[in-house]
């Protein structure tokens, strides 16, 4: 227990907001002063009395500076009350700064979904399929540049695969006696465009279950 | 937890008071050797006990924030023992 039965951590409270509480009523105070002391003008139609003058000045410096220092005391003290845990925030201030939170959250995911996909909204098909073509395209003109002429021998692709040789790592890690899978022919242009005809028409299947 | 605010306010509170006790004799409205005027009086008492409060208050507050970083500093002690 502190001085005077104040309680040692609440003791500069107390004196805090007990000396702006009285540097409030000097300013009244001292604005009531020259009225009550007679001395506000020296005589009548004379000009005012320089302590009158120098008392309201004072008086309204005084005012303002203790009530913003209560203020400031006030907040302090609360914010310590709320930080040892005694003074707890309303229900309601409570659900308004949930509110602010989860706002700040819903905030924070829009603006990184907007990083990661500038164009919000499902993908056009359309668009989709331009740019697998343009994909595509390349791939097939480098086939085209790889297929062996017409006088050269293609591979056949029904022989089995060849054994590799002793000491060699297998390329791939397959079971013995797994039949080999045919690599694509080159130049499969037909397969290709088979494939984006068979996307082109999921896509739009989809479409139209969406809409459903 | 005492803001910088509340201890400014306490430092102007005790200039204030400063500020009235020097007014008459600034302001040349209680002339040298002569009697005291009620004004003068009032403003010299009024600033004395603003000044005092002002100065105890401010004293007080810097006395608290201290021992608050005291205890902070006893409470971080004890637990990086207690992590050690």
């Amino acid at each position: 227990m502190g001085v005077g039965g104040i309680p040692g951590p609440v003791r500069q409270y107390v004196a805090g907001l007990g000396v702006a509480t009285l540097g409030l009523c000097a300013a009244g105070g001292l604005a009531l002063a020259p009225v009550a002391s007679a001395y506000r003008a020296a005589g009548a139609g004379r000009p005012l009395h320089r302590a009158a003058l120098a008392d309201w000045g004072t008086a309204a410096a005084l005012g303002a500076v203790s009530l913003a220092t209560l203020l400031a005391w006030i907040v302090a003290w609360r914010r310590r009350l709320r930080a040892d845990g005694i003074l707890t925030p309303s229900a309601r201030r409570r659900a308004w700064r949930e509110a602010r939170t989860q706002r700040r959250r819903e905030r924070d995911e829009v603006r990184a979904a907007a990083v990661t996909e500038p164009a919000a909204g499902p993908p056009d098909p359309a668009r989709v399929l331009n740019e697998l073509r343009a994909l595509l395209v390349p791939l097939l003109d480098e086939a085209e540049a790889v297929r062996p002429g017409p006088d050269q021998e293609e591979p056949a692709h029904d022989e089995p695969a060849r054994e590799p040789a002793a000491g060699a790592e297998p390329a791939r890690c397959e079971p013995a006696g797994t039949p080999s899978v045919p690599m694509p022919r080159p130049g499969g242009l037909a397969a290709m465009e088979s494939m984006l005809a068979g996307a082109e028409l999921l896509m739009v299947a989809c479409g139209e279950e969406e809409a459903w | 937890m005492v803001n910088r605010g509340a201890l400014a306010g306490m430092a102007a509170i005790f200039a204030v008071g400063a500020w009235l006790v020097a007014a008459p004799f600034v302001l040349r409205y209680q002339p040298a050797g002569a009697r005291w005027t009620g004004a003068s009086r009032l403003d010299v008492a009024v600033g004395a006990a603003l000044a005092v409060a002002g100065a105890a208050a401010f004293l007080v507050a810097v006395a608290g924030r201290i021992g608050e970083l005291y205890a902070q500093a006893g409470a971080g002690a004890e637990a990086s023992a207690a992590a050690e």
